[in-house]
């Protein structure tokens, strides 16, 4: 009867908070870091999309004739040179 | 010709994977010209119902003691490219087959309540998701396999972003992106078996002796295809938050089929087409496997919500099933095919429950659910079995699969066996701790218990049913199943031929030459 009584208390003070500190740390982990990395990764994904529309798409005139002038000098060297 | 190839033509007078394919795709056609939403749920009531029972003769036909594929459907479709409809079952195909009609029902009983806008098309979405998953299971032209493969996403997206809870939209993208990123390495190794037999034909496949390298990246393209859709740790992000924004039929489906098409992918393309590499790299599955086990237990046991705690319930259980495969011995093969069949049926059963509860309380959460089975004793009746069943208790159906599974592992090694052990017991804790704070705890809205109608019932039963007769007799599925399995580990090498290492330099000596 003690014997039963003294594994009932060391299971609730002892094994019970254990497992469910385990557990908290599991899920800290998962939300936080296996999660984290995936979500992280696609926010860098969209961030850099967003910052390369900003860049191919100024909305500004001088800056799409200088870049399709770099465009058209660089294509020309590049004749050159494979001439 | 290897006898796992052989194909053997159709004994009955009609196409029957066709018609089960098909049925409910023409159905969800169907579905547009019908305006009212109770006749839309009835419709494909009636369609997914038919659909069952057209499937039933491929049991009552089927001829165990024959190896290859049976009723097999071959038609030419694209010839300068090898492609052809090629379909076919075979022991371990047709037991996923069947449970794909089984719950189509299901699915739509589930649904009846729970949807309550644009009903028409949510039944589209289902009819249509159920003849996709079935043409996975009996693809065997690869192309073929990879097109259902991927147009299951399509109605699954649907079902998640239309119909789900608050993040769906975010549930929905995320579940997408995460299986297409799978889906490349899966084509890339349909596209690398293809180089080597000069056919997407998958019983032309099987009489090929790729050599280790290629076999070394064959296999690791298609694991990483089929470990996403498992999921395997640490690939089972989308899982929780599709399972939670779902709606009770798209958890259904998520839980009971989707996943199975994972762990069949595995079974039925790695160790059969890559045998040496499957040995090879067997361990490093078992320690994921091992893995899944024990971190899936210890976060369902953290969570509160009730869709959460069963989403991550599967990851450990699926972790149960990649053992089984991964131990490459008779009783892990049958462990984890009865696994699939088992976690299908307890988890489906288990979904159905807590969007019932949801539909009560409008929360998933524990503490608002705390103490409302004490009012319901038939929703009490059905949460205890499929508790029990969940966490492997004698008698019901996961635990012959789980006993299985365990034994294999034991037979590998028992240091293997030893580590899976407490998963079993974190298993008890958290489907116990569910169970009880549902059932007896305190605190939560008891105006809202109410218990289960004669439709709930309905859907709830058939499972409940299978559950306990493939906890007593599960001989029906292992007879089916046994001469497939004893023939993929004939094909597989006796011993490790080949150590990663090998395996490695191999392959990066083809790149090289």
């Amino acid at each position: 009867m003690l014997d039963e009584q003294v594994i009932k208390n060391m299971h609730r003070t002892f094994a019970l908070p254990l497992l469910r500190s385990f557990a908290r740390v599991a899920n800290w982990n998962d939300q936080r870091v296996v999660d984290g990395v995936v979500d992280n990764s696609a926010q860098a994904v969209l961030s850099l999309g967003d910052h390369m529309r900003v860049f191919m798409q100024p909305g500004i005139l001088s800056r799409y004739i200088a870049r399709t002038l770099t465009v058209l000098a660089g294509i020309a060297l590049l004749a050159l040179y494979l001439r | 010709m290897t006898p796992l190839a052989t194909l053997h033509h159709s004994t009955l007078a009609y196409p029957v994977l066709s018609l089960i394919i098909f049925l409910p795709v023409i159905g969800a056609v169907l579905l547009a010209l019908i305006k009212d939403e109770e006749q839309s749920r009835w419709f494909s009531l009636i369609i997914l119902t038919l659909t069952f029972f057209f499937s039933l003769p491929l049991v009552g036909r089927f001829q165990t003691n024959v190896l290859g594929f049976q009723f097999v459907e071959n038609h030419a479709w694209i010839t300068g490219y090898g492609l052809s409809y090629l379909l076919g079952v075979d022991g371990i195909s047709l037991p996923l087959v069947l449970l794909t009609t089984f719950l189509g029902p299901v699915t739509v009983l589930c649904s009846w309540r729970y949807i309550t806008h644009r009903v028409r098309e949510c039944m589209a979405c289902l009819l249509l998701t159920q003849g996709i998953l079935t043409g996975v299971f009996v693809a065997l032209d690869m192309v073929l396999f990879y097109f259902f493969w991927e147009a299951m996403l399509v109605p699954m997206f649907l079902l998640i972003a239309i119909w789900g809870g608050p993040r769906r939209k975010y549930a929905a993208i995320k579940f997408v992106l995460y299986t297409l990123a799978g889906s490349i390495f899966l084509l890339l190794a349909i596209v690398g078996l293809y180089v080597q037999a000069g056919s997407f034909s998958y019983p032309v496949m099987l009489g090929l002796h790729l050599s280790p390298g290629w076999q070394f990246w064959i296999f690791i393209s298609l694991l990483i295809g089929f470990a996403v859709k498992i999921p395997m740790v640490p690939l089972h992000t989308w899982l929780p938050a599709a399972h939670v924004e779902a709606p009770t039929a798209g958890s259904v489906i998520l839980a009971s089929v989707l996943l199975k098409m994972g762990t069949y992918g595995l079974l039925r393309f790695n160790l059969t087409l890559t045998p040496a590499a499957s040995v090879g790299l067997a361990p490093y599955i078992m320690v994921f496997s091992v893995i899944a086990i024990l971190y899936g237990g210890l976060l369902s046991l953290a969570q509160n919500d009730i869709k959460k705690l069963i989403a991550y319930s599967s990851v450990s259980h699926m972790g149960f099933v990649t053992l089984g495969i991964s131990v490459l011995n008779m009783q892990g093969f049958q462990g984890a095919m009865l696994q699939m069949i088992n976690h299908g049926l307890t988890t489906g059963g288990l979904f159905l429950l807590a969007g019932m509860l949801y539909e009560r309380t409008h929360s998933r959460e524990l503490s608002v659910n705390a103490g409302l089975g004490r009012l319901m004793p038939g929703f009490v009746f059905f949460l205890g079995l499929y508790s029990l069943s969940s966490l492997a208790f004698p008698g019901t159906a996961s635990f012959v699969g789980e006993f299985l599974c365990l034994t294999g592992a034991f037979q590998h090694s028992m240091r293997l066996g030893a580590w899976v052990i407490p998963g079993a017991l974190i298993a008890a804790a958290y489907m116990f701790r569910m169970f009880l704070t549902v059932t007896w705890g305190k605190g939560g809205d008891s105006k809202q218990a109410r218990d289960i109608n004669l439709r709930e019932w309905a859907s709830l039963l058939p499972p409940a049913l299978l559950v306990i007769l493939f906890g007593f007799y599960p001989a029906p599925i292992l007879k089916m199943m046994n001469p497939v399995l004893d023939a993929i580990i004939k094909r597989l090498p006796a011993e490790k031929s080949m150590d990663i290492a090998t395996l490695i330099t191999h392959s990066i000596h083809g790149f090289l030459n």
